[in-house]
């Protein structure tokens, strides 16, 4: 794959976070129950806001964006693979979400690494703050849970 | 101000009550007891309880009354325990706790009743557990309390899912009101966590089984190997077997891995499974008991709750030479009470805080050989003001292990969730009820308290939403008044 102009790269993003709406989107489908379709359901709720992000994105947008540092409790990044399964507990969906969370941030981190220009090296950063933003929210929820269990 | 208030003499000050010390328990030496399966607590002498006894002030407003779930009365029988009515103060407990000997061993009463003690705010709360416990245990040993009345029989049959605490608590209540009440366990004995999950040396399984054949001598019946959803499901209870209302109580039995790699060796445990071998199939007991455990040298485990503290524990008096707990997270973020902690301390647990596990490393046959290991951090306070803990970059280590068991939660068993379409669920999976003191599920007619709505809890809460679940059964069966979602009660 090659990222040679901005539009390749948004393009890109927006399609990664169409998947990420499209799989949570089937998973709640094949969810019997109300609580876990409601779960799913939330997370595609949270990529398509990021897909409406990154679909109006242009290069004023990108030069304006506010880089910050988002901290990483870095639950995911020790576990295994996991893979959707219905009927899996709610601990293992965060899990799940998590790990994908992990695998996008850590994919537009490696983008950085490969493009040369500044601009392009700005965009990939941005996409990967904006990954950083909801691995962490996944993470803190998942924290939360696990904290109360005595883990 | 009037003249004659003027005139008055100021009032003498009281004469001060002599401060008497919270009595201690006696307890087994810690590296005897580290060693054996005999009780670790041994119970306040008569002495020593009536002395602890007068260090109650009966409050006019007794706010630990508030304080325990069950509502026990608390000076009440405090009171008769000062004044050496033993037996009464029994009898009074167990007006509205079923279970005292097993309440107060395991109770974590200095979060609720000892919490609010007025004497606790200058001085060291009254040791209401501790009294409890020993009122309870003097009525074992000194006869029995003579069963209560019943009302005439109403017909109406309960099924209780679950022997544990709660179950036990909803069978005593109904009983008492003159319905037919059956328990349908799923293990081979009664009391749920009581006997699979807490161990001897906290919890003497003789004590659980008194109190289960108490329920039975008021005419519960008890039927064990009976898995609900699998034998029976819920609506062939309600439809077929005539049952009137079905509590359920079948707790959060299900438990959570780590996702590391490694943790299918062998060698890797679930706590429940460590703790059920040795407290309900009595591995311990080896060879009075035919159930195998191997015997680990140093054992790691994962978790900082009551469940991890039983484990580690259990590890010592099984033979461990080295027993850790490994936890992500500083003491005093540990859910585990701290009396289980200190207990765990002096009986020379290594206790390895900050501590991730990341990795289990095992030989070419497949058997646990070390624990990678990464140190914590605790982080900025994010938005709520917490310090979440972050590995520390490049902190990784290796403890030689050969065993490691998970502690770190559990959820529901899905098995009666699966097997009753119509019973709603919340997010995390467990039973939504309409609120803590109806207990009312989705499902007319099916109520649902302890574990398998709140997630794993103590003893006591669990006995609190059976005591709860009871009444709300009880007016169902009178009024046969439901709920509905909207709001507007149906019949």
């Amino acid at each position: 794959m090659s990222f040679t102009t901005f539009k390749d790269i948004v393009t890109y993003a927006v399609e990664k976070e169409a998947e990420a709406i499209r799989f949570y989107t089937d998973a709640s489908r094949q969810e019997e129950y109300a609580a876990a379709k409601g779960t799913f359901l939330a997370f595609a709720e949270e990529e398509k806001k990021h897909k409406a992000l990154f679909e109006n994105l242009d290069p004023q947008l990108v030069a304006n964006y506010k880089f910050g540092k988002i901290p990483d409790l870095k639950r995911s990044d020790y576990m295994v693979e996991t893979a959707y399964r219905p009927g899996m507990p709610y601990v293992d969906i965060l899990r799940l979400a998590m790990k994908r969370e992990e695998h996008a941030k850590k994919f537009y981190d490696d983008c950085v690494a490969l493009v040369e220009g500044e601009d392009q090296k700005k965009l990939f950063q941005m996409l990967s703050q904006e990954e950083s933003k909801h691995k962490l929210k996944l993470e803190t929820m998942y924290d939360d849970a696990m904290a109360k269990a005595g883990d | 101000m009037s003249e004659e208030k003027q005139t008055k003499e100021a009032p003498k000050p009281k004469p001060k009550r002599p401060k008497i010390p919270r009595q201690p328990m006696p307890e087994q030496d810690a590296h005897a007891r580290a060693k054996n399966f005999e009780s670790v607590t041994l119970g306040y002498t008569m002495e020593q309880a009536v002395v602890e006894a007068t260090r109650c002030i009966q409050c006019k407003k007794p706010y630990c009354i508030g304080g325990c779930p069950v509502a026990i009365d608390i000076p009440g029988f405090i009171q008769l325990v000062k004044d050496k009515e033993f037996l009464k103060a029994a009898q009074l407990v167990k007006r509205t706790n079923l279970l005292p000997a097993v309440c107060g061993r395991v109770c974590p009463q200095e979060e609720q009743c000892e919490a609010v003690c007025v004497l606790g705010k200058k001085q060291d709360p009254v040791a209401i557990g501790r009294l409890e416990r020993f009122v309870a245990d003097y009525e074992a040993e000194h006869g029995e309390i003579p069963l209560p009345e019943f009302p005439p029989k109403t017909g109406k049959k309960v099924a209780v899912v679950g022997a544990g605490p709660g179950g036990l608590t909803v069978a005593g209540d109904l009983i008492q009101q003159g319905h037919d009440v059956t328990i349908f366990e799923a293990l081979h004995k009664a009391g749920g966590v009581l006997v699979y999950g807490i161990p001897e040396f906290r919890l003497p399984k003789a004590i659980v089984e008194r109190e289960v054949e108490y329920l039975q001598r008021l005419g519960v019946e008890l039927k064990l190997n009976h898995v609900i959803g699998k034998i029976r499901t819920i609506d062939q209870l309600m439809e077929e077997d005539g049952f009137d209302a079905v509590f359920i109580g079948s707790g959060a039995g299900l438990p959570w891995f780590m996702d590391i790699p490694g943790e299918n060796l062998n060698g890797v445990f679930s706590a429940n499974e460590y703790l059920t071998r040795n407290n309900l199939m009595k591995a311990f007991d080896f060879p009075s008991y035919d159930t195998p455990i191997k015997k680990f040298k140093n054992v790691a485990v994962i978790g900082g709750g009551n469940v991890a503290m039983d484990s580690v524990r259990t590890a010592l008096r099984l033979g461990a030479d080295n027993a850790y707990i490994v936890y992500r997270r500083g003491r005093e973020e540990m859910p585990a009470r701290q009396e289980e902690i200190e207990h765990a301390e002096h009986e020379g647990v290594k206790f390895k805080n900050l501590t991730a596990p990341v990795r289990i490393l095992g030989n070419d046959e497949g058997w646990v050989t070390a624990l990678e290991c990464l140190e914590m951090e605790l982080g900025e306070p994010d938005a709520s003001g917490r310090r979440r803990p972050i590995p520390v970059k490049g902190s990784e280590f290796i403890l030689e292990m050969d065993a490691v068991v998970i502690a770190i939660g559990t959820s529901a068993n899905p098995l009666i969730a699966q097997t009753t379409p119509d019973l709603k669920l919340n997010r995390k999976g467990y039973i939504e009820v309409e609120n803590e003191t109806t207990c009312r599920t989705s499902k007319k007619g099916v109520f649902a308290g302890g574990d398998i709505v709140t997630g794993s809890a103590t003893v006591i809460l669990a006995m609190g939403a059976g005591r709860n679940a009871a009444n709300a059964i009880q007016n169902y069966l009178q009024t046969g008044e439901w709920w509905s979602p909207n709001g507007t009660p149906e019949n």
